[in-house]
């Protein structure tokens, strides 16, 4: 039996490597990346359509609805950024991890096991996280730089310690591990259960899927929300560092 | 055995390390992702309700601004408003000084001017009687001497006339 569950999982896992598609030198194109550009192009469509139609005219109740929405995730980052102010500026970048994170976990939702040249959950791949990570990981240097200067930057880093500067490169590895770790683990499982039962017995292990998709998707970027925070707390300590640093020894 | 080897399960499983070129194609996609929904979604929408926010302060900063004006010209109002009343009482009180001192001025005017127009009288009345007696006394004298030249006719010169007639007035004035 155990074997026979290896055995399937080993099978998934060869039917979720990528399929180089359009073989361009050191950058080909796979059916990953393809997945990307649906996730992205979901997106995009689903934006230019709300810019039109939503953004447009004049205040309607879809146009409260996302402002809304929007405030709410605002208040939600604000908590482990810093204020609302901050969180907004960096909002768009958050919010647009999240959706790309989302949409990409649900990819994964419908089974397509057996069809080599299908499209599955770019987040299932370490690639695919790990690009995300690293973005995170340059946005959190960009900021450090932008609001400390490169000085700054530099002290920042020495006054830190070894240890810490280890963190800053360990950081992407774990954001990334965490996020690809939990959509692989469900896209084999539900390959595993396809694969033993193709029908009806997947819909509950579906359903976590959406759950578990949007509970990654929050991690991912709240995660990301604490590393800016934590950058942007330690900026304001530096710029107020004559008046904000007994107040701060105070505490 | 390498780190691949301990992710394998068994002969021929698939490399689970990051494969650079997606990790490429992720960052590059991403960004387009990221401007292309900056463009369409956030910066519109984060811009409304910035725009709404500054409105909602503005007009919130207005509205106490309002305030304090209006107190401010009630509180200016209110000063006027004694200021003239004050004012008005002062007008009263000297209209009302200024009016008795006119009055008291007309009466002791006029009690003056009663005065010596009393005084102007009795002193006419007075010249006048004494005028008149004078005038009486000579008539009568005259009177006096036209009888005494009738009784006494021819008797009597002008010279004895005039001093009969002299002690005849001298008579009559001590009486």
């Amino acid at each position: 039996m155990t074997d026979m569950l290896f055995g399937l999982a080993a099978d998934s896992f060869h039917l979720h490597e990528p399929v180089t598609w359009i073989n361009l030198p050191y950058i080909p194109i796979s059916n990953l990346i393809v997945a990307e550009w649906v996730v992205m192009a979901i997106l995009i469509v689903v934006a230019i359509i709300v810019n039109k139609a939503v953004l447009g005219g004049k205040f309607t109740k879809l146009r409260g609805t996302l402002e809304l929405l929007m405030d709410f995730l605002e208040g939600w980052y604000s908590s482990f950024i810093g204020s609302r102010k901050q969180a907004r500026k960096y909002l768009p970048l958050l919010g647009t991890l999240f959706l790309f994170i989302l949409i990409s976990n649900y990819m994964g939702i419908i089974p397509t096991i057996g069809y080599e040249h299908s499209l599955f959950a770019p987040t299932g791949q370490w690639g695919t996280t790990l690009g995300l990570a690293l973005v995170v990981a340059i946005a959190v240097q960009y900021i450090s730089v932008k609001e400390m200067g490169v000085g700054g930057w530099l002290k920042h880093l020495v006054h830190l310690g070894p240890l810490s500067v280890l963190e800053e490169f360990v950081r992407p590895f774990s954001l990334s591990l965490r996020l690809f770790g939990n959509i692989f683990a469900e896209e084999i499982l539900l390959a595993v259960i396809v694969m033993l039962a193709p029908y009806f017995a997947p819909i509950p292990i579906m359903g976590l899927s959406l759950m578990f998709g949007a509970i990654q998707a929050v991690v991912f970027t709240t995660l990301s929300a604490i590393y800016i925070g934590g950058v942007l707390e330690h900026a304001a300590h530096a710029h107020g560092k004559h008046g904000h640093n007994e107040a701060a020894h105070a505490h | 055995m390498d780190l691949n080897m301990m992710l394998t399960l068994g002969e021929g499983s698939p490399n689970l390390f990051p494969v650079p070129s997606v990790v490429f194609w992720t960052m590059l996609n991403f960004a387009i992702l990221l401007a292309v929904l900056y463009k369409f979604l956030y910066k519109p929408l984060l811009g409304a309700i910035s725009a709404r926010e500054q409105e909602i302060e503005n007009s919130l900063r207005k509205t106490a601004e309002d305030l304090a004006e209006a107190e401010r010209l009630r509180r200016d109002f209110e000063a006027q408003l004694s200021n003239a009343q004050r004012e008005a009482n002062e007008i009263i009180s000297k209209a009302t000084k200024a009016g008795t001192a006119v009055k008291e001025e007309i009466e002791s005017e006029a009690r003056s001017r009663a005065t010596e127009l009393l005084e102007n009288a009795t002193r006419t009345i007075e010249r006048e009687k004494t005028r008149a007696l004078a005038e009486l006394r000579e008539e009568v004298a005259n009177l006096a001497i036209m009888v005494a030249g009738k009784v006494i006719e021819k008797n009597l010169d002008n010279a004895d006339q005039k001093r009969l007639a002299d002690r005849f007035v001298a008579e009559v004035g001590e009486h």
